[in-house]
Formats: C-alpha cells, sequence, structure tokens
C-alpha cells in the first residue's frame, strides 16, 4: 500500500554514536583501571584518579552508557521495524537520548569525584537516580505507545525482551535506589544490614538479568535471523525460553550472597534457581544458532554474522559457568578471586558486547542510508582485535582466579594457612599484566569501529539520505488493537 | 521448617510446573503455527523491502 509515512530513524542514528563514543570511553577506563592493578603507581596519588573511584565509571560507563544507548537504539529501531509504524512521540523520544546522556555525563563525572552511594551498578547519587528514573519512564511510554500503534496484529517475541527490560529495570533501579537525600550530594538507603545486602543484590542479579541479558536477546531475536536471512528456528520455542528466563531469573540473586549473613535457606534458594536458569539461556542460545542453519557459509563473508554467532557461543558459555558457579561448594572456590571477572567478562565482553557490535553492524548502514559498512575490512580486523583481547582476558583470569581460590583455601595440618596474602598477588601479577594487553586490543577494535562508522555516516552527516517508508500491511480483520490508519 | 512451610513450598512447585507444562502445551497447539511461521520472517522484510 502506498504511504507517505517513514520510519524515525534520526534519534537511532543519535543512540548509534553515543553507543560507539560510550564504548571507547567505558572501555578505556576499563584498561586504565586494569593498568594500575598491574601497576600501582599509576594511581599516581590523585583521588579522582585511584581505582575504586574509576571502577565504577567503568561499570557505569560500558553498561549503561554504552550497552544502554545501543539497547534504547535497537529498541527504537526494531519496535519500528516489527510493527510496521512510525515511532510515538517523537519529541519525548528525542529527550530520552539527551536526558540518558545527560545522566551519563553526570554519573561519569561524579563518581570519580567520590559523590557516591557506594551500591555496586548503582553509585551515582539521589539527583542522577531521580533523572534515570524520568528518562525510563519516558522511554517506557515511546516504546508501549509505538507498540500500542502496530499494524502486525501479534507482538513479535523481540519486543516481549525489550518489554520485560523496560519494566523490570524501571522497577529495580526505582526500588534499590529509594534514599533519603541529607544534601545535594549525600544519601542514605532506606535499607539497613542485610536487608540492605539482599536488596543490592536482587537488584544487582536482575540488573545482568533484565538489562543485560532480556535487553540484548531481544536485540538477538530480531538481527539474528535478519542478519542470517533465514526465518527464527522455532518461534514456539523462543515464547518458552522467553517466559521461563523471566520467571526464574528474579529469584536467584541471592546467589552473590553465598557464605554471607544472609539466612542459609534464602543462598539455597538463589542456587537452585540458578541452576534451573541454565535451560530458558541454552534455549535461547541454541535457538538463535540453529536460525543460522543453511546459512553458515556467511560466515565466511560477513563479520557482522561472525560477532554475532560468537556472541551466542559465548552467551551459552558464561550462562553455564555463573550457574557451574551458584553451586555452594564450587562458589566457595571462586568467590572474591578474579575467576568473578573471567565469568563477567566473558559475559560482558563475549555476549553482550558481541551481539552488539554485530547488531550495530547489521542496523547501521540500514539507519544511515548505505548499501554496507564503509569498510568490510575493517570490520574484519574488529572481529579479529576483539575475539583475541576477549580469549587473552577471560583465559587470564580465569587461571588468576584459580590460583586465588587454591593459595587462599590451602592450609596446613594445624589448620593455620600455607600463603600469605602477598604470595597469591605476585603469583598472579603476569595474569594482569596479560589482562591489560587484552583490553588494549579490544579497545582498539572498538576505535575501528568508531572509524567505519564515522565513514558509513558521511551521507547522514550532509543531510543526504532519505527517509525510509513504512510497508503498510494488509490489515487483519478485528485487530485489537486497531492499528492506525496509513498516512498519506 | 514447620509443615505449613512445606507444604506451601510443595504447592508452589507443583502449580510452577503444571503452568511450565501448559505453557509448552499452549505453544505447541496446531492452531498457532501458520501465525509463528509468518512472525519468525518478520525480521527479514528489512532486507526485503530495501531489494
Amino acid at each position: 500500500m502506498h504511504t507517505n509515512e517513514t520510519y524515525n530513524d534520526h534519534v537511532v542514528r543519535l543512540f548509534l554514536l553515543a553507543a560507539a563514543v560510550w564504548g571507547i570511553i567505558g572501555m578505556s577506563i576499563g584498561v586504565f583501571a586494569a593498568a594500575q592493578l598491574a601497576w600501582p603507581a599509576l594511581n599516581f596519588d590523585i583521588p579522582w584518579l585511584t581505582f575504586s573511584r574509576l571502577r565504577p565509571d567503568h561499570t557505569f560507563g560500558v553498561i549503561f552508557a554504552f550497552g544502554g544507548s545501543a539497547l534504547m537504539g535497537t529498541c527504537y529501531y526494531v519496535v519500528q521495524r516489527t510493527g510496521h509504524t512510525r515511532l510515538a512521540h517523537p519529541r519525548l523520544a528525542n529527550f530520552t537520548f539527551w536526558g540518558w546522556q545527560l545522566a551519563c555525563v553526570l554519573a561519569m563525572v561524579t563518581m570519580p569525584l567520590g559523590i557516591t552511594q557506594s551500591k555496586e551498578y548503582a553509585e551515582p547519587e539521589w539527583f542522577i537516580d531521580i533523572l534515570v528514573a524520568v528518562v525510563w519512564v519516558s522511554l517506557g511510554i515511546v516504546f508501549f505507545s509505538t507498540l500500542a500503534r502496530r499494524r502486525i496484529q501479534h507482538i513479535y517475541v523481540a519486543n516481549w525482551y525489550y518489554g520485560a527490560f523496560i519494566i523490570a529495570v524501571g522497577l529495580l533501579h526505582i526500588v534499590n535506589n529509594l534514599a533519603l537525600p541529607v544534601s545535594l550530594t549525600k544519601s542514605y538507603p532506606i535499607y539497613s544490614g542485610v536487608v540492605d545486602a539482599m536488596v543490592q543484590w536482587w537488584y544487582g542479579h536482575n540488573a545482568v538479568a533484565f538489562f543485560l541479558t532480556a535487553g540484548f536477546l531481544g536485540m538477538m531475536y530480531y538481527f539474528v535471523p535478519r542478519q542470517a536471512q533465514q526465518p527464527l528456528w522455532s518461534y514456539r520455542f523462543s515464547i518458552v525460553n522467553f517466559w521461563a528466563l523471566i520467571s526464574v531469573y528474579m529469584w536467584a540473586g541471592s546467589h552473590h550472597l553465598m557464605y554471607t549473613a544472609l539466612p542459609d535457606w534464602v543462598q539455597s534458594v538463589g542456587m537452585a534457581f540458578s541452576l534451573v536458569l541454565l535451560m530458558p539461556s541454552w534455549g535461547s542460545a541454541a535457538n538463535g544458532l540453529l536460525t543460522f542453519n543453511g546459512s553458515w557459509l556467511k560466515l565466511k563473508e560477513d563479520p557482522a554474522a561472525k560477532f554475532m554467532v560468537l556472541s551466542l557461543v559465548f552467551y551459552a558459555a558464561s550462562t553455564f559457568e555463573g550457574s557451574m558457579m551458584a553451586i555452594k561448594t564450587v562458589n566457595s572456590l571462586s568467590h572474591y578471586t578474579d575467576w568473578t571477572i573471567a565469568h563477567v567478562h566473558s559475559g560482558s565482553l563475549g555476549w553482550v558486547a558481541m551481539i552488539t557490535i554485530g547488531s550495530l553492524y547489521a542496523m547501521a548502514p540500514r539507519a544511515l542510508g548505505r548499501p554496507a559498512m564503509h569498510s568490510r575490512r575493517a570490520m574484519e580486523i574488529h572481529f579479529w582485535l576483539h575475539i583475541a583481547g576477549l580469549l587473552m582476558y577471560v583465559l587470564a583470569m580465569w587461571t588468576a582466579g584459580v590460583t586465588e581460590g587454591l593459595m587462599w583455601r590451602a592450609t596446613n595440618a594445624d589448620g593455620s594457612l600455607v600463603y600469605p596474602f602477598i604470595d597469591s598477588l605476585i603469583a598472579i601479577k603476569p595474569m594482569y599484566w596479560v589482562r591489560f594487553l587484552g583490553g588494549c586490543l579490544i579497545v582498539s577494535g572498538m576505535v575501528v569501529m568508531a572509524w567505519n562508522l564515522w565513514h558509513t555516516a558521511a551521507h547522514a552527516r550532509k543531510r543526504l539520505i532519505t527517509p525510509i517508508p513504512v510497508p503498510i500491511p494488509e490489515p487483519v480483520a478485528h485487530q485489537v488493537p486497531a492499528p492506525l490508519p496509513a498516512v498519506g | 521448617m514447620s509443615a505449613f512451610w512445606g507444604h506451601l513450598a510443595g504447592v508452589i512447585t507443583v502449580t510452577l510446573m503444571l503452568s511450565f507444562i501448559a505453557t509448552w502445551i499452549w505453544v505447541w497447539n496446531g492452531r498457532h503455527k501458520p501465525k509463528y511461521d509468518a512472525l519468525a520472517r518478520l525480521p527479514m522484510q528489512d532486507e526485503e523491502n530495501r531489494a
């Protein structure tokens, strides 16, 4: 059907640019923090340069600034394409972009100055939390309003994941950040003691669940079939996995508090749900990988597809590892060691970053009005830099983690410790050098991606691209809610 | 654990299992197949529209 209605890709392009910039900033801070662990003199005795203040800058920068920008951009792209409709509330959508960038800048500037709630992954103070909440509610209004005006009767599964991501992260953010401000720069949480710890890890774990998993699964369920040019392997299976994942994930947070003052039965509940969680995690990984059946040849020629396939392999591997680490006996070896760091980065650099990069490479040419990325060779270089850096990072931290765990647990016959703590630090020092080198490779890859995106965006910068028309499908009889009439 | 909490835990476990099985049966119901087949192809339309 002829129509003048076009997709709103302007805000998508803004988020795409922001993701590329924040990716470099967040990961560079991470590399510098890694260098400080290998060479502590790099603190320079400057308070805002100390590891303790830069570490939350790194985590916030990569999770919320880089990951959040990529999630919001792809979310706006996907909800329009799978609903065959234009984005609702364009001004509010623009506000979500500028509001989110402001929140990220404020957080990244205040945390090194020591203005922090000291809650992991929720460090920014109360005034930034309020801004984040306002932006998040706006994101929800834009997303769900766009869904309500869709012209495809059924809501495509990627939107279920994006919807769960928006609702759950809003809930987690608000509940965990309930606090009493005593000044502009200081507040105290309304929780205390072990309750504070449980609320914090209910939040922390579900930030992994609904920000770093559900959101990126939404990305995966749209961009993998699109890039493979194959229908999703099993749409039915994706529905079962969705409900299983969101039902189970909420209850696994207490596995972060094994062998603490938390009641033992709560720890056991967390362990049991973590083990069950393996099934929906592997279900989605298998569904994504099997979607490539019939187009595995794409791996030879398409670096975006390579990123996607490897991301699914790392998703399967890191969720298996996570479930195993939630078993109490395994946790007694792994907890407080660099094994946790290896696990987190296997998930974040392997799964989250690679599905994001693959999806950005898939989405960018379409959103920027080009037939393909500016340089396929640069994409190929980025892939190999990322994989080499990732393997160096993860292998080094696995080795360091198991070394620490074994040395800390070793006891003599009389019960005294075999090794003083300093011995374990000396033993893992070479692993910290390897981690730093791996990080350098990954950041180099991100710079290559930014260069490639900049050149792909040449026409968009000169405003030479034309908006993409919305294909209007024939209406389905008795569709509820009734779709918008075509414009023009 | 008291008998009450033990029974409650059992009821919740059985309810969750039945919900899980019911989801499978509902999703694999044949009447959904044409709709799901069309949806599985939805992401590919972005490239088809480009062509």
